[in-house]
């Protein structure tokens, strides 16, 4: 997933929110029925071809444990995997709420201010270019081994996403800016009032980026020692003492919880951008 | 045109405004001594040939744009004064409504911005979409609207400041005929009860007649103002307004000078 591009919002949200019509039921269960099956077949078929694979070639459950043991560990550690998948899903979002709280005040006030503007995207992309795994060391100086220093990692990892795409949003014009000025609103009410509402779509956008990206940099962290109750430090234990199976439930509560927060963003989407022109053609 | 007066009776005033528009590929020179006076509680319209500077002109007085020299007042004041007092508002040739307010909250924005109470803001918008006849609409949001109907809502939040100048950049120019002939008559006693002093921008020279106790015609690029008409029409007036015969000689006699306006090239 790349971090660097910023997609225009509105075409992304006709694509992945416009709803089947509320009339015609028939057609849009046969339209859900048509995009549900085609890959929950292929998902049958893989697990299939891979089940078949491990015991036809008897290959050993350290390389590669069968489907159903992945299923049956999953859910006999269900309680385990589910807290720490809601340990590490919760460092993951604080560290984007962080990352918001400090990069739309100051994409806020560096739209009017040039320099700024262009001081901080030179460094977001310079941030960008970071790899996650060598600030560890570092937040873990400030930190300690702790769920502090992940938090910390997601957020300046997620910071020049969402500041980037707060910038576009902010620097967005439109005629309506006339009218704010026409009313002698002053420059904060008018932030309030027009510009926020105004690059929601960016913002939303934004968060659709930054949030599963989060995930992915909060399991990493972890994995090089977060604390012991997440998934990814979870992980790293399992893998070292070859408890394959172990690992791959854990994987597959990473994929779930990734799905789970993505499927949040959207229906904050639809939310939030009730308005927006995309949704109601 | 009431020139030379004192600027206490003038709800507008320009005197010798130009304005040149500076850029890369040249300067621009939009507006050339442009004099337009209105006395308070007056209906003006400026009309002129496409691209002759008449919104430029209605931002200067908006204050959205300053003049490059030249004189512009809104009841006596210097306009940026005349903006901060409230003294007018602006309806913009599109509805400019936020889409994220419904219709109620779009009219309250001006009284957000003056600090006016949650109760009291309330209450003020709700008797201006009564006025403008949308009290049913409170609850819509813009997209709900049709475009005539968005206007008035635009309207509508022009007038909640109760400003008592009204400048109005083309309003109704994205509407169709008979839409804008219904608008026109609700602007007119909307324009008596309020009795506030208008600059409307149109190029359509029946909408500026019926509408106007005073017509200004300008030239073509750059703006100047060339004549001057006053439209001795009786108020209130009405549908039969249209069918007056002296409706048409004024309508003539504007085509006639328009014509002129618009061969006159710029030196």
């Amino acid at each position: 997933m790349s971090t660097g591009t910023t997609k225009a919002p509105a075409t992304e949200a006709v694509v992945s929110e416009a709803g089947p019509p509320p009339h015609r039921a028939s057609m849009a269960v046969s339209k859900i029925a048509g995009s549900v099956l085609p890959p929950a077949f292929m998902l049958a078929l893989f697990i299939g071809a891979w089940e078949l694979v491990v015991l036809v070639q008897d290959i050993s459950k350290i390389l590669l444990p069968p489907p159903h043991q992945i299923a049956y560990l999953f859910l006999d550690n269900f309680s385990l995997l589910a807290r720490f998948g809601r340990n590490t899903a919760s460092e993951a979002l604080q560290g984007v709420a962080f990352s918001c709280a400090f990069a739309i005040p100051i994409a806020g006030a560096s739209v009017s201010v040039q320099w700024l503007a262009r001081g901080l995207s030179t460094y977001s992309a310079v941030v960008k270019a970071i790899p996650v795994v060598v600030l560890f060391p570092v937040a873990t100086v400030f930190f300690g081994v702790s769920s502090p220093a992940v938090i910390a990692i997601v957020t300046v990892t997620v910071f020049p996403i969402m500041f980037t795409y707060a910038l576009r949003g902010f620097s967005s014009n439109s005629e309506l800016d006339e009218l704010m000025r026409s009313i002698s609103a002053p420059r904060f009410r008018r932030f309030i009032s027009l510009t926020l509402p105004q690059s929601s779509p960016y913002l939303m956008a934004g968060l659709k980026t930054a949030v599963p990206i989060s995930l992915i940099v909060a399991i990493v962290s972890e994995y090089f020692g977060g604390s012991v109750t997440t998934l990814g430090s979870y992980i790293r234990r399992e893998a070292a003492q070859l408890h394959t199976p172990n690992v791959w439930s854990a994987i597959l509560m990473s994929t779930l919880l990734s799905i789970a927060l993505y499927s949040l963003v959207s229906f904050l989407d639809r939310i939030v951008l009730y308005w927006h022109p995309s949704r109601h053609g | 045109m009431p020139l030379g007066e004192t600027d206490e009776s003038l709800g507008l005033a320009a005197r010798s405004v130009a304005k040149r528009f500076y850029s890369k590929g040249g300067d621009v020179l939009a507006l050339e001594n442009v004099m337009l006076s209105a006395r308070k509680g007056n209906f003006v319209s400026l009309i002129g040939p496409t691209g002759c500077g008449k919104s430029t002109m209605l931002r200067i007085f908006a204050d959205l744009i300053p003049p490059t020299s030249g004189e512009v007042r809104i009841n006596g004041k210097e306009v940026g004064l005349a903006r901060k007092d409230r003294d007018f508002s602006v309806v913009f040739q599109s509805p400019n409504l936020l889409p994220w307010r419904n219709v109620l909250k779009n009219v309250c924005l001006p009284l957000e911005v003056m600090g006016e109470g949650r109760k009291e803001r309330k209450a003020r918008a709700k008797r201006i979409l009564e006025v403008v006849g949308l009290s049913s609409f409170e609850r819509h949001q813009p997209w709900q609207l049709s475009g005539g109907m968005q206007q008035k809502v635009a309207l509508a939040r022009a007038l909640v400041m109760n400003p008592s100048v009204l400048l109005m950049d083309e309003p109704f120019g994205a509407l169709d005929e008979i839409t804008r002939d219904r608008m026109n008559l609700e602007l007119m006693s909307i324009w008596q009860k309020f009795e506030t002093t208008v600059l409307f921008i149109t190029h359509s020279i029946p909408e500026a007649v019926f509408l106007s106790s005073h017509v200004v015609v300008m030239s073509a690029r750059p703006g100047r103002t060339v004549a001057a008409l006053s439209i001795d029409l009786p108020y209130p007036r009405t549908q039969e307004t249209r069918s007056d015969p002296r409706f048409f000689e004024f309508v003539n006699t504007l085509r006639k000078h328009l014509a002129v306006a618009s061969q006159q090239e710029g030196s």
